[in-house]
């Protein structure tokens, strides 16, 4: 089992990081651009478990730690897949 | 008084505070390591600035939940006096130990100034050395420090009289302009209903010894150890 779990400030708090973002992609050219907001991300490995267990326990998790409810929300997405990596720029030269 | 300084991997400001308490009041203290389960007899729990376990995840959100902290929660919960500052405010708030949260400065810098503190109360011992309504300059120095909850709970905060410092101008006026971090009704710090567990983002250690020019910090530390100076202090 893998968990994603995203994080982002709740929509009512400002993002100076999003807006900082959103005013450079409007400033190289993405004028469509309307918001930005700026998160966290979070992969977790479970190993074999029900996924509504799994879900339960990532839960668990997002409230005690990986986020901080009063200024953040966050998204949980559970999936069987096996570990797809991420090809980085990094990973692609070594 | 016993004082304990709690260190945890990535505290810078943890001596500072240990200096002003032994050597400018002359107490007892120690140091406590975030590994620790007991706080070795202290009476008077600091928490100093830094950046615990390099800010990790959320300014604070690693150390909330590292050994001592269990032993400190019982502390406060047996309305022991502890203090937060900066970093150690992040920690008090990610532990639950205070309400909000410190998120990212307004305008994205790391902000480093003098900044003028009211103080909204002074019938707690924290700020017993203080007036009400005095303007105190104190330093801050950080990167997340703006005050932040949800309105309600702001609400809820001036109710209960929780809001401790606000930034104002330096003649004590609300000023937009001198809240350099953005912080949410100006807080700059906040303590418990109890009235024991108080944290800020300024740093008084950094402005309690004469040496340094400015001896606005001391207070907060002799409001705690020196019961006796309160009379002083009210008497300035």
């Amino acid at each position: 089992m893998r968990a994603k779990v995203t994080v982002y400030p709740r929509r009512e708090i400002l993002d100076p990081q999003g807006k900082a973002i959103r005013t450079a992609l409007q400033r190289v050219g993405f004028a469509e651009v309307t918001e930005v907001r700026a998160g966290k991300s979070f992969e977790i490995d479970l190993g074999p478990l029900d996924p509504q267990k799994a879900a339960d326990r990532v839960g668990a998790m997002c409230e005690q730690l990986l986020a901080n409810t009063v200024v953040e929300e966050y998204a949980i997405e559970i999936s069987a897949d096996a570990r797809t990596d991420v090809k980085s720029g990094a990973e692609k030269t070594s | 008084m016993r004082c304990g300084v709690v260190l945890f991997p990535g505290s810078n400001c943890d001596h500072d505070v240990y200096h002003v308490l032994k050597h400018v009041l002359e107490q007892d203290v120690v140091y406590l390591w975030h590994e620790e389960t007991t706080l070795k007899g202290c009476d008077f729990i600091i928490l100093p600035g830094g950046w615990s376990y390099g800010d990790y995840l959320r300014g604070g959100a690693m150390a909330a939940l590292s050994p001592v902290m269990r032993s400190v929660r019982e502390h406060a919960g047996k309305g022991g006096p502890v203090l937060g500052i900066c970093n150690g405010f992040q920690v008090l708030t990610e532990a639950r130990l205070l309400p909000g949260a410190l998120r990212r400065n307004r305008g994205l810098k790391f902000e480093c100034r003098d900044t003028y503190l009211k103080v909204e109360r002074s019938d707690l011992a924290f700020t017993s050395c203080y007036r009400q309504g005095q303007v105190l300059r104190l330093p801050i120095a950080h990167g997340e420090g703006s005050y932040e909850h949800f309105p309600e709970e702001l609400d809820r905060l001036e109710a209960h009289r929780q809001v401790v410092f606000r930034y104002v101008s330096p003649a004590g006026e609300l000023d937009d302009d001198w809240n350099f971090n953005g912080s949410a009704r100006a807080i700059a710090g906040v303590v418990n209903e109890a009235g024991n567990v108080l944290g800020l983002m300024p740093h008084p250690e950094r402005c309690a010894e004469e040496v340094l020019g400015n001896l606005d910090g001391l207070g907060l530390f002799q409001g705690i150890v020196q019961p006796a100076a309160r009379l002083v202090g009210a008497a300035r």
